[in-house]
């Protein structure tokens, strides 16, 4: 019987545990602990950026690895607020009435000339982007993609 | 001599190999490389892109290479004894789940926020049954159908949920084009190239854009500049001669962007394969040039402009029809539409610290017909503004909004005549709107919007509407939607079907604004199985009660189409179902049906509506075989049957006269196949079959026209059913193939 309680309350504290950390990119300019950053870009009309969010984020290896050694910034791409990063202040571009597309998702997601959704990005502690992906990552390849990123020591 | 003996551990011979792997042109960091057969050997690329492998076994060796979610690729390489030449590998992402690129049968979820459901398209879901226009891609829509007003001109309009294409507003990046005509023309010259996304409300908007929001909404989003081609050409042809070219591209002037859409379409041949000696597809020469302007502003607010220029030449009718030679005459008949209209509209957002916008759209049509012996020529010009306030406040956000709507109209028919004199149609009206979206719990929604339009000939017209958002999980919303619509109908731009040539236009008074009633309710939910496997359900119920709508009367006299306001009601309703699967194994499949009945109820009789059908599904099958990048699609529609226009008549003599024409369709449908390869470099070549079964409305019939042969009614015959060309209710072009190419570069 004490065993399964102990079982149990582990368990609850898994998943209590299992809560992605998602920053904003003023949050992660303050933190002192350099860590490698990881960028999902999204927005809100497309579909496999939401299937990424209800299974890759929400699978427990792929938490658990991001919110212990990295920052994980979820951002929409099309937001309208502006975002400071680096002394920087990076703003929404209007193309039509309310569609457009954010400064720091184009500098960030860009990839042959172009972005798509969803796109993943991974910035080195030196804030170099050394990963872009324009395409859905299954819990899986996201794995796999920051095992790589932890094993290379320059980051 | 460390490296020279561990080459030869175990005796055998050792070599090693280095290289470089990129994924579409930067380094593949963290790739694997193995060796086929030997897994215990293997190593990552760095960050570079580099990678070293040594102990490989001499002789022929697979290497393979693996990256995140990029196709595999092997390479055979004979591996020397000590160092090997080094070499460079390509890999590909497979490149099948995201927004832009392949196979978006699935259509994107709904943006899930808004209080009123808006479904999003890619411009993939579109290209799964490539169309000259994206007005006849939306058949692939469920609820959504381009319904054909003339037979022989083949022009048409979109039907939302049963209900005509001046109750549905066409929008450019938000941007409205207000035109009762939008439907026809709002959806030309727009390259699938440059299409990002589009939305689409099925049921009634919001308060902003009144009545003409009813039916529903069209919003085609383009792409950015920065996603945009610099160039593309989608073109293709069809074994029946039509001609079809869209090309795209963007330039920038310093910090203004700009995109440019081309579209052309071609259509010469007079194919007559029911051999009733008429074209069965109207002959068509069309150009459209679509131009948007985005002007970087310091205040980082919007200002777009946007432009676009449409002409268009077109006849059907009997063969060896000539516009030289038989336009307007009763030798040949023939109905020859030249059309020509431009656009200008745009948003602007005032360098206020408040957040006010300002939209304006104008635009003027002009055609020029003859339908037969009937010459109609048309002008239409329409000039609109709106001004908007947006306020949030903490759990509100607030729109008031003023506008004013200038129509201007005038043809050469009694309809814009008083007495003697030509007397175009005027109008200025004015409206003024409030809407207050709040978010009074954390799963609810309401949206609360009233509308006032001062129309002059027709008086004060409100128009109040409620929408209500209940989502109990993220992935489940139930929406309810319910309000009043008006629309004052202008006849002859908006009812192509009162052009038909074969019958008399029959105006009996002067027609009161339709006025509606109406209600949707919406239920959507998502869910994801832990196999990989997806998929969205969305359900709707709709009611639409019209207290006076004009329906065109085609059945009272065989000779005429009678307008007059309705002493009775109308309504269309009915529910519809549709969903969205994603396969973990990479099928995907849509599919949507609606049961609905639009129907007029007069001193107690029910008269189901004409060309309007009871049932209709629509259903889309994609597959990918990621091996030889080729897509595959299959897409249908299908139809139950409509009451049709037949005129059969009792002469003077009293006799009877029947019309040996189906008095409903059959259940019918259209089914297209194609396939693409994608496996060149920016090249995508496509092809297929349109109309599997060859299905057209000749089918079973004795004739689609009737009195075909003689069309001017010179014979003197009382027992002879009269011209009419009404009953062609959908096209007679039968089954062809197609194959087209696209291109693009960034």
């Amino acid at each position: 019987m004490k065993k399964i309680i102990v079982i149990l309350i582990f368990f609850i504290f898994q998943l209590s545990n299992a809560q992605l950390v998602n920053r904003s990119f003023e949050e992660v300019d303050t933190l002192s602990v350099k860590k490698p950053l990881v960028v999902f870009l999204h927005t809100d009309w497309c579909k496999y950026c939401h299937v990424m969010q209800e299974t890759t984020f929400k699978n427990k290896e792929v938490i658990n690895k991001l919110n212990s050694n990295f920052y994980f910034i979820s951002f929409d791409a099309e937001s309208t607020e502006n975002v400071e990063f680096k002394g920087k202040l990076f703003t929404f571009k209007p193309t039509g009435k309310k569609t457009g597309l954010h400064e720091i998702a184009e500098i960030l997601g860009k990839y042959n000339n172009k972005i798509e959704y969803p796109t993943t990005v991974v910035l080195n502690t030196k804030n170099e982007i050394v990963f872009q992906h324009p395409s859905m990552l299954k819990p899986k390849e996201f794995i796999k993609l920051l095992k790589v990123i932890e094993t290379h020591e320059e980051f | 001599m460390f490296l020279l003996l561990t080459q030869y551990v175990n005796g055998q011979e050792l070599g090693s190999i280095t290289g470089k792997i990129s994924i579409e042109g930067t380094p593949a960091l963290g790739a694997e490389i193995t060796i086929v057969g030997n897994s215990s050997l293997g190593t990552t690329a760095n960050e570079k892109g580099y990678f070293n492998l040594s102990n490989i076994s001499v002789g022929e060796q697979i290497l393979k290479f693996n990256y995140v979610s990029a196709v595999p690729q092997k390479k055979k390489v004979v591996i020397q004894p000590g160092n090997n030449k080094p070499f460079n590998i390509q890999l590909q992402f497979d490149n099948q789940l995201n927004e832009v690129v392949v196979s978006g049968t699935l259509k994107p979820i709904s943006r899930m926020d808004s209080p009123v459901p808006v479904e999003v398209y890619s411009p993939t879901f579109f290209k799964k049954n490539p169309t000259p226009s994206i007005f006849e891609a939306l058949q692939n829509v469920n609820g959504v159908r381009p319904q054909l007003n003339c037979g022989l001109c083949n022009t048409g309009d979109i039907h939302i949920n049963g209900l005509e294409g001046p109750y549905t507003f066409i929008l450019i990046d938000g941007m409205p084009i207000v035109s009762g005509l939008s439907t026809v023309y709002g959806l030309s010259g727009i390259p699938n190239s440059l299409i990002e996304r589009i939305e689409i409300v099925k049921g009634p908007a919001s308060s902003l854009y009144g009545s003409e929001a009813v039916a529903g909404l069209v919003n085609i989003i383009t792409k950015k500049t920065t996603n945009a081609p610099a160039f593309s050409i989608d073109t293709f042809g069809t074994t029946w001669g039509e001609l079809n070219i869209d090309l795209g591209t963007k330039f920038n002037i310093g910090k203004t962007q700009s995109i440019l859409g081309v579209n052309y379409f071609n259509y010469n041949q007079e194919i007559d394969n029911n051999n009733d000696g008429y074209t069965d597809l109207t002959l068509q020469d069309r150009i459209s040039i679509f131009n948007k302007w985005n002007f970087e502003r310091k205040s980082g607010k919007a200002f777009t402009i946007a432009g676009r220029y449409f002409y268009e030449d077109r006849w059907g009718g009997q063969l060896g029809w000539d516009a030289d030679e038989h336009r307007g005459g009763d030798e040949i008949y023939g109905e020859s539409i030249y059309t020509s209209r431009a656009e200008l509209f745009g948003v602007y957002e005032l360098p206020t610290e408040e957040n006010l916008t300002l939209s304006f759209s104008a635009n003027t049509h002009d055609q020029n017909s003859f339908y037969g012996t009937t010459s109609y020529n048309a002008q239409q010009h329409i000039a609109f503004s709106q001004l908007i306030w947006n306020k949030e406040l903490k759990n509100h956000d607030v729109l008031v909004g003023v506008t004013g709507r200038y129509n201007f109209y005038d043809d050469n028919t009694t309809a814009t005549a008083n007495e003697d004199r030509n007397d175009p149609d005027e109008v200025f009206i004015p409206s003024i709107f409030v809407q207050d979206q709040i978010k009074f719990a954390e799963k609810h929604d309401l949206l609360l919007g009233i509308r006032y339009d001062e129309d002059e000939r027709h008086g004060s017209i409100f128009t109040p509407r409620m929408a209500y958002k209940f989502a109990p999980t993220k992935n489940d919303v139930l929406r309810l939607n319910v309000g009043t619509g008006f629309r004052v109908v202008n006849l002859f731009t908006e009812e192509h079907a009162a052009l038909t040539g074969s019958r008399e236009v029959v105006i009996v008074e002067d027609l009161d604004p339709e006025e509606t009633i109406n209600g949707n309710l919406n239920y959507l939910m998502k869910r994801h199985l832990s196999s990989g496997t997806f998929f969205n359900i969305e359900a709707s119920a709709w009611y639409t009660y019209f207290s006076n709508k004009i329906i065109p009367d085609y059945d009272t006299d065989e000779n005429s189409i009678i307008y007059a306001n309705s002493n009775g009601s109308d309504v269309s309703r009915g529910v519809s179902v549709q969903a969205d699967i994603n396969f973990a194994n990479g099928i995907k499949v849509n599919f949507g049906t609606s049961l609905q009945e639009v129907f007029n109820v007069e001193d107690g009789n029910k008269t189901q509506q004409i060309l309007t059908e009871k049932f209709n599904a629509n259903l889309g099958v994609s597959y990918k075989i990621q091996k030889w990048n080729l897509l595959m699609d299959y897409t249908a529609n299908l139809y139950g049957p409509m009451r049709l226009p037949t005129v059969e008549f009792t002469n003077d003599d009293g006799v009877f006269i029947d019309d040996p024409r189906d008095k409903f369709s059959p259940y019918w449908g259209n089914h297209n196949i194609q396939f693409t390869y994608d496996g060149f470099d920016r090249i995508e070549i496509y092809g297929g079959i349109k109309n599997l079964f060859d299905f057209t409305p000749a089918n079973g019939n004795p004739f689609v026209i009737s009195r075909g042969d003689d069309p001017f009614e010179k014979i003197d015959d009382l027992n002879r059913l009269p011209f009419d060309t009404t009953y062609v209710y959908t096209s007679l072009q039968g089954i062809r193939g197609f194959f087209g190419l696209r291109y693009e570069l960034f």
